[in-house]
């Protein structure tokens, strides 16, 4: 019954614009797709609400935060249902900006802690674009460390050159290079801050595709690996042995051509627990195979998650058994 | 006076309107065959220092270029202790020519032929930049037992991908454009790499496009065979004597529009055109006398300078050779 009609326009637009990966920061996209979700509530209904709540999961499923904070926001309509539509508004928007208030906070924890990994005159490897990535560097430059940052241009998408434009307008000297130049530059990096999709049970990180070459070849040159991001990035259905989807542009992707060319372009990759020196929340500073543990004590043991849809479904249920 | 069409070959080069280590050997030979034929005086003396100034020209439109010193030290070496007059001399000189321009057509055909025996019916190759020997390798593999299918980098910051994926297409095979960024996660499902070169040093190590050694790492963390397709006249005989193959880097605006480095004085561009790719991660150098390791190298070089082992190092100066 979530199906039955299209949604409206400028929703349509938000979850194509999530799907294929317009808005640049994972972080960002999951901010949009609440704002949306609350915005779904006081205009549409909670029909529009709960059909959205599938349809932004659907359209970005490897992102562990996307689901975390719709998760939240779909328990917070659960238990408002009882109230009718007016509590759940209430109650949805509160969880909202509580969501949104946890994530600034998380951004800024983490980069305080990372930020204490960087040394003075270091050369730093990093690519795409991330919140985290970006307040780590800046918080290490406004406490007295010299950087030099080099950035992957990340294609498809290329977010590595809003990233260095940002951080070399911020004072940080940032150079470009292409994705291919990261081991040839690889000897003169001192640290590597990657940035992250989702996290798995096995402290695997999902990120922008040739986030894992640039772990490859730090790994074999032995430069030091960190990932910066929010422990809500932490995926739980992977300690029940859920594999992390990596969805595949299927539209073409910017390139000089006239003709329609056969193309793959998956939007994450992997890198291995093993290429990954610590991973660094605003819960401290863990070893890769310490997520485990992490996910244990957010999630319990085994996590017991109802999924997106069916939670939906449950709101929509318990707003209509009151009604 | 060095006529004019000699002179726009000169300019091609250094444009790079004319790309690839063979290309720019055969423009830069067809140029000296183009000089030798135009020249007019009848004193032979001043015919050899006219083709060596021509020579010279040629040589120092790519400071870095291997192919371009072998090939025309090559050609002018005939005139090395020649006597006899301006038709005499020149008629070694378009000799020289001649050979030089059959043995490039050759030494493809035998590369493509050999090269073909190393792949499999049903593999699944990657391939990176646009090299003409890798191609004909592929190409010709393809005719004799069918391959599955090519991927091909868009090879950043050119698309050099987009003439392979061409190339390979009108070649009857399935070809698959790729990010450079993917190279790692599309390696699980390739069976054999095969690459070009722009120069292989005496230790056996590939100097190729940006993002070559970042392939090989990759297809050593699985354990796919790599291969290099290169005539032996890449072979590098300077670096016999110790010289490094020096790494080109080229302009910014190349990655980036020249206009916004202008707006953001912190932001800089680093655009290597070369990596160099160790002989350890290299299986196979396929060239028209066979299949070496990488570690025989310095025989191949042997051969072609005909010194003997234990002898003096072949007397080879950068540019043009001494006489």
């Amino acid at each position: 019954m979530l199906e039955a009609y299209p949604l409206p326009g400028e929703y349509a637009r938000l979850v194509e614009d999530v799907r294929r990966g317009r808005v640049r920061s994972s972080t960002e996209c999951v901010l949009r797709a609440l704002d949306a979700l609350a915005q779904a509530l006081e205009g549409g209904g909670a029909q529009l609400f709960a059909r959205l709540a599938v349809e932004v999961v659907r359209a970005r499923p490897t992102s562990a935060l996307m689901v975390n904070a719709v998760r939240s926001l779909l328990e917070a309509a659960v238990s408002a249902a009882g109230g009718g539509l007016e509590e759940v508004r209430l109650a949805v928007r509160r969880r909202a900006r509580e969501m949104r208030e946890t994530l600034m906070q998380h951004v800024e924890r983490a980069a305080s802690i990372a930020e204490r990994r960087l040394e003075d005159g270091d050369t730093v490897l990093t690519n795409t674009y991330s919140l985290f990535v970006k307040k780590t560097i800046l918080r290490a430059a406004e406490r007295g460390k010299a950087l030099r940052v080099i950035v992957a241009e990340s294609r498809p998408g290329g977010e590595g050159v809003q990233l260095a434009v940002e951080l070399a307008d911020a004072g940080v000297p940032a150079q470009l290079v292409v994705d291919s130049a990261v081991r040839y530059v690889m000897r003169e990096v001192d640290k590597v801050l990657l940035a992250s999709e989702a996290i798995a049970a096995n402290g695997a990180n999902v990120s922008k595709v040739g986030s894992s070459l640039i772990a490859l070849a730090a790994y074999e040159a032995r430069v030091r690996v960190f990932v910066v991001a929010t422990s809500l990035k932490i995926s739980p259905e992977t300690l029940v042995g859920e594999l992390l989807e990596i969805p595949e542009a299927d539209y073409p992707v910017d390139l000089p051509a006239e003709q329609p060319l056969r193309v793959r372009a998956p939007l994450f990759d992997v890198t291995p627990p093993r290429m990954i020196d610590a991973i660094v929340t605003e819960k401290g500073l863990i070893a890769p195979e310490f997520v485990v543990m992490i996910a244990k004590e957010m999630y319990g043991w085994p996590p017991a998650l109802a999924s997106i849809p069916e939670l939906s479904e449950s709101f929509l249920r318990a707003l209509g058994e009151r009604g | 006076m060095i006529p004019e069409e000699v002179l726009r070959v000169a300019e091609d080069i250094r444009e790079m309107r004319v790309r690839g280590a063979s290309r720019i050997a055969r423009a830069a030979v067809e140029a000296l065959l183009l000089a030798a034929e135009k020249y007019q005086g009848s004193d032979p003396g001043d015919f050899a220092l006219y083709m060596r100034r021509v020579a010279e020209v040629l040589v120092s439109t790519r400071p870095t270029a291997v192919t371009l010193p072998n090939a025309v030290n090559y050609v002018v070496s005939a005139l090395r202790g020649a006597r006899g007059s301006v038709e005499e001399l020149r008629g070694l000189v378009v000799e020289r020519c001649r050979s030089f321009i059959s043995y490039i057509d050759s030494a493809l055909d035998r590369i493509a032929e050999i090269g073909s025996r190393v792949l499999s019916s049903g593999d699944v190759v990657l391939t990176h930049c646009n090299s003409l020997a890798a191609i004909k390798v592929i190409a010709r593999a393809h005719e004799r037992k069918g391959l599955s299918r090519v991927y091909a980098t868009e090879t950043r910051p050119r698309f050099q991908g987009l003439t392979t994926y061409r190339m390979l297409s009108q070649a009857g095979v399935e070809v698959v454009l790729i990010p450079d960024s993917a190279v790692r996660y599309v390696m699980r499902e390739v069976d054999k790499v095969v690459v070009g070169a722009d120069a292989i040093a005496a230790n056996g190590a590939v100097v190729n496009k940006i993002g070559t050694s970042l392939i090989a790492l990759a297809a050593r963390e699985r354990g796919v065979d790599f291969y290099v397709a290169a005539e032996t006249y890449k072979f590098s005989p300077y670096t016999l004597i110790g010289e490094l193959v020096e790494i080109e880097e080229r302009e910014a605006s190349e990655v980036v529009p020249a206009d916004l480095l202008a707006k953001h004085p912190l932001l800089s561009v680093r655009n290597p055109a070369f990596d160099v790719t160790a002989p350890e991660y290299v299986t196979g150098i396929i060239t028209e006398l066979g299949v070496f390791p990488p570690a025989a190298a310095a025989l191949v070089l042997r051969e072609m300078y005909r010194s003997e082992p234990g002898a003096e190092a072949p007397a080879l100066v950068r540019g043009v050779e001494e006489e």
